[in-house]
């Protein structure tokens, strides 16, 4: 079981975007796809989640093709957390997180205590009255994130494998909720089974989150495994052409990425 | 993809701007009926509505009048209504699906293409004589450049939406070159009848001319009510609609094809009536919030109302002689909008 890019390349003319890329998320990992500006990241992401359609190779979700299952059955599958999000209209932020549910055709009945849940564990209950257009870029990715949590979350009437993929999911939020969202996906990994992808651009956010990273580069797939194991001074050099020293935490001797003048 | 339990299950949370649309097309429509070059008391009204459901009423009337009542005021106030609606209705769906507040039904080439059948059909002169060609003509330009419009974007690379607003512009100034072309080479009886075409009116409304518009239109209109949630899914942006599992190239499909038909329908009976698309729904808007379930059917409602208004003035102002509705509608809509755009960035600043 995994949702899964087998050999995948998308080109646009002659233009490779990515080249014969294979990557998966299964339940219970959490996956990152780190990689320098213009690697490839977003378009494997668009490639995952059926908006482009790749030039050669398959995506699929759990071991049938993307293309043959239906746009309301892949929606209760798997979720996708946009960069940013453009709602001019006066929607409340609970009229946003609602319309995760669209996909289970439910009673508003069933929703709320579903929604209940996700705003508790999202920390968003105090903007659930706002306005949408009205919040800070930061707050609107957290009720963008408590809305793809609502579309897939598991229910007596919705079980099986889930996924979410996540394209940079802290990019515009402070500290304390770019922890928070990771700490919430590694959650949802570990206790909830879930499949998470996100894409990252903090090493050590990866380092210290992530089971499995894909480096990207130029398009093409430059290595892959547990972070520790990826993420070295070569590596990190290579890919992104900086020098870096890895130092160790006094704690627990887990490894911090520092970069060198 | 369309879900309909969804649309049931509406929890309206302003039921209030419902009631009161509804009670205002109730009056208006009571207005319209009574008032013209022949005026009708409510008393006579309800005395003939009365006889036709087999009841006596105290109030006499004359047979003329009942004629008046049933044969010109009310297929009039009827069509008014349907066209309204559907004008309405499809400004709304089409500002959605756009994503853009200034898409109204002549955008998708619907009104350009039925002008230039009506008026290559009057120009060729196949006889007056049939009431009935000239707006199935009409329907079939209107329902031909829509069509065509959408077969075009699918063959263009990127966002096929945006593309189909470039192409209708495209296929709307050959359509307008045309009608120019026909114009050019009309007679001056023909170029008269073609000028009070295009400009729109109900004046001939008859029961038996209408009816095949009023049926297209409820059809039309029944799949565009259904498109309201995954149309709200539209607002998150067209991507997002289609991860929360909205088949967006159906949708698309439904949308263009059930606006084709509704307007074309519209257009066929009572010419080109421009402005109220594009003005209702901004007004809706305003009071309902972005919510289609609620905007669909205010804009249906407020689109009767105000075609209502516009026709009785076409009717009055000048009487016994009638103004052109769509001329009404665009000396008044222009100004109007232009007042409602000035003011509302008034209020941003």
């Amino acid at each position: 079981m995994s949702y899964q890019a087998t050999n995948v390349s998308a080109y646009v003319g002659k233009k490779a975007l990515v080249k014969n890329i294979s990557l998966s998320t299964k339940p219970g990992v959490f996956s990152v796809i780190l990689g320098p500006n213009g690697a490839g990241k977003s378009t494997m992401l668009k490639l995952l989640a059926g908006d482009l359609k790749p030039s050669s190779g398959t995506i699929s979700l759990d071991q049938k093709p993307l293309g043959g299952i239906g746009y309301r059955e892949r929606a209760k599958r798997r979720a996708i957390l946009p960069q940013s999000s453009h709602v001019t209209f006066n929607f409340t932020a609970y009229d946003i997180v609602l319309m995760g549910r669209l996909p289970h055709d439910e009673p508003p009945s069933v929703s709320r205590p579903i929604l209940k849940e996700i705003i508790k564990l999202t920390r968003t209950e105090y903007l659930m009255e706002q306005q949408f257009s009205t919040l800070s870029g930061g707050e609107k990715q957290r009720v963008q994130f408590a809305r793809v949590l609502a579309q897939i979350w598991p229910t007596d009437d919705n079980r099986g494998h889930k996924y979410l993929l996540l394209d940079e999911p802290t990019s515009a939020l402070d500290p304390l909720y770019q922890l928070e969202i990771l700490k919430i996906a590694r959650w949802l990994a570990n206790e909830k089974g879930f499949g998470v992808l996100a894409i990252l651009h903090d090493l050590n956010q990866a380092m210290s989150y992530a089971d499995q990273v894909y480096l990207l580069k130029e398009g093409e797939l430059n290595r892959s495994g547990p972070p520790n194991d990826v993420l070295d001074k070569e590596t990190i050099r290579t890919v992104w052409g900086i020098n870096t020293e890895i130092l160790r935490r006094s704690a627990d001797h887990s490894p911090v990425i520092v970069a060198t003048l | 993809m369309i879900n309909e339990n969804a649309v049931k299950q509406v929890q309206f949370e302003k039921p209030g701007l419902l009631m009161i649309l509804t009670i205002c097309l109730v009056l208006t429509v009571l207005v319209n009926i009574t008032i013209g070059s022949y005026g009708l008391s409510i008393g006579k009204i309800l005395s003939i509505l009365g006889a036709q459901a087999g009841l006596t009423l105290p109030w006499g009337y004359a047979p003329h009048e009942e004629g008046i009542l049933l044969s010109i005021r009310m297929p009039r106030v009827v069509l008014g209504i349907f066209v309204g609606a559907a004008l309405g209705i499809s400004g709304a769906v089409l500002q959605a699906l756009f994503r853009n507040p200034l898409a109204e039904p002549g955008l998708i080439g619907v009104s350009g293409g039925a002008a230039l059948f009506a008026v290559a059909y009057i120009v060729f002169g196949f006889g007056f004589a049939s009431g009935f060609m000239l707006p199935i003509t009409a329907f079939a330009g209107g329902v031909c450049a829509t069509v065509l419009i959408y077969l075009l974007s699918r063959n263009t690379v990127g966002d096929k939406v945006a593309s189909m607003l470039l192409i209708g512009i495209a296929i709307n100034a050959i359509s307008m070159a045309g009608i120019g072309l026909f114009q050019f080479v009309s007679d001056d009886t023909q170029l008269r009848l073609l000028t009070f075409w295009m400009m729109g009116g109900f004046g001939s409304a008859t029961w038996q001319g209408i009816m095949p518009s009023l049926l297209l239109v409820v059809v039309g209109l029944a799949s565009l009510w259904r498109c309201a949630v995954p149309l709200n899914a539209y607002l998150l942006g067209i991507a997002e609609a289609g991860h929360l599992g909205v088949d967006t190239k159906k949708l698309t499909r439904i949308i263009i094809l059930s606006v084709a038909l509704i307007v074309g329908a519209s257009v066929a009976v009572s010419g080109i009536i421009s402005f109220v698309g594009l003005i209702v729904p901004h007004i809706v808007r305003q009071f309902s919030g972005p919510d289609h379930r609620l905007v669909i059917p205010a804009s249906a409602l407020l689109g009767a109302i105000v075609t209502l208004v516009a026709d009785l003035a076409a009717r009055t102002v000048v009487m016994p002689a009638e103004l052109p509705i769509g001329l009404v509608c665009s000396a008044v809509g222009g100004p109007f909008f232009l007042w409602l755009l000035l003011s509302k960035n008034r209020g941003r600043a």
